[in-house]
């Protein structure tokens, strides 16, 4: 199992015939802060397994604003619908912070879901968990308070980068989180007052992590819940065996 | 020929925008990039309504009196009192 070791939950957790099938297909692939990895209704030509980093997927509206709806990294696939007959991408991806990792032809995925019917499955599972957390992350930026939505997503970036230091202005949090930079600056100042964070000019450190998850709303654990279930990673574990129903 | 003079006001710079909060000063470190001190001013107002309107939404006290605008060097240019930011009844205009 040529995969199994890898840092991309999704390589790690092929089965032993799907590792070796994909294996001799995948390439070294980066993407620097704030490169686009494809907008909304491109024809996405490569799918990407990210092992380091955050991509962010945006919806952008004609005034050029653009908010965030999901985040994904390590662990998950970037495009996974492409070689299931779902290559027009819905929306745009960005890489939030820079990310190295591999990548195929979604045309040779396309052809290798042929042969594989568990590589297929993997791959509508992680679309579906894509899908999940786009649908939790639309009832919160609808319902949840600023303080929530931004202590999840310090959360969730912070489990993407295994990392508690995250390099991030303020000007792309609210950006992502669709309000105001005086809105992230208030409720910045009150995590750090609160002990939580310690923010620093593009730089937020994350110092109370129970704290945080006790200050944000339940789509954290829902989130992560959805990726359970359905593609088997947490946060904390290690890669661990793929469910498959 | 015409004579080209440039948009009255315009100064393409940094501004920043400072919340203050009684005696506290809570510092915008970053600053967002602006054509005009005009624009600054538009941006000052919609943030101090987001600031209202987050509060009121939350039933949370308003920490700001003020949103501050300076400048690179830290100078202040001018501030927008919470308070202007309020929608206005049709019989006060």
């Amino acid at each position: 199992m040529p995969l199994l070791n890898s840092p991309n939950h999704f390589l790690a957790s092929l089965s032993a015939q799907d590792s070796e099938l994909l294996y001799p297909h995948l390439k070294s692939e980066q993407f620097p802060q704030g490169n686009v990895l494809y907008g909304a209704e491109d024809t996405i030509e490569r799918v990407y397994f990210p092992h380091t980093g955050v991509i962010s997927l945006v919806v952008g509206l004609t005034t050029g604003q653009f908010v965030e709806a999901g985040m994904l990294g390590r662990n998950s696939v970037i495009g996974a619908a492409a070689p299931l007959d779902g290559a027009i991408a819905l929306n745009r991806a960005i890489a939030q912070v820079g990310s190295a990792g591999m990548a195929a032809e979604t045309a040779v995925l396309k052809r290798l879901v042929k042969e594989s019917e568990t590589l297929r499955t993997a791959l509508v599972r992680n679309d579906q968990s894509a899908s999940a957390q786009t649908l939790q992350v639309a009832a919160c930026n609808a319902l949840h308070e600023l303080e929530e939505r931004l202590s999840r997503w310090l959360l969730q970036t912070r489990d993407l980068l295994r990392s508690d230091t995250l390099p991030l202005t303020q000007e792309f949090l609210s950006q992502m989180l669709g309000v105001q930079r005086s809105s992230v600056t208030l409720v910045a100042r009150k995590l750090q007052e609160a002990g939580l964070i310690n923010y620093r000019r593009g730089r937020i450190h994350v110092l109370d992590v129970e704290g945080l998850q006790d200050s944000c709303c339940e789509c954290y654990g829902a989130i992560n819940a959805h990726f359970q279930r359905l593609i088997g990673w947490s946060p904390d574990g290690k890669a661990s065996e793929r469910k498959a129903d | 020929m015409a004579r080209v003079e440039p948009a009255k006001g315009f100064s393409v710079a940094r501004y920043f925008f400072h919340i203050k909060d009684g005696a506290d000063l809570i510092k915008d470190q970053e600053g967002a990039e602006l054509p005009t001190a005009h624009a600054a001013r538009l941006q000052a107002l919609l943030s101090a309504r987001e600031l209202w309107a987050d509060a009121i939404r939350s039933g949370k006290p308003l920490g700001a009196d003020a949103v501050v605008i300076a400048d690179e060097r830290g100078g202040t240019l001018t501030f927008v009192p919470m308070n202007e930011a309020l929608p206005k009844r049709p019989s006060d205009r």
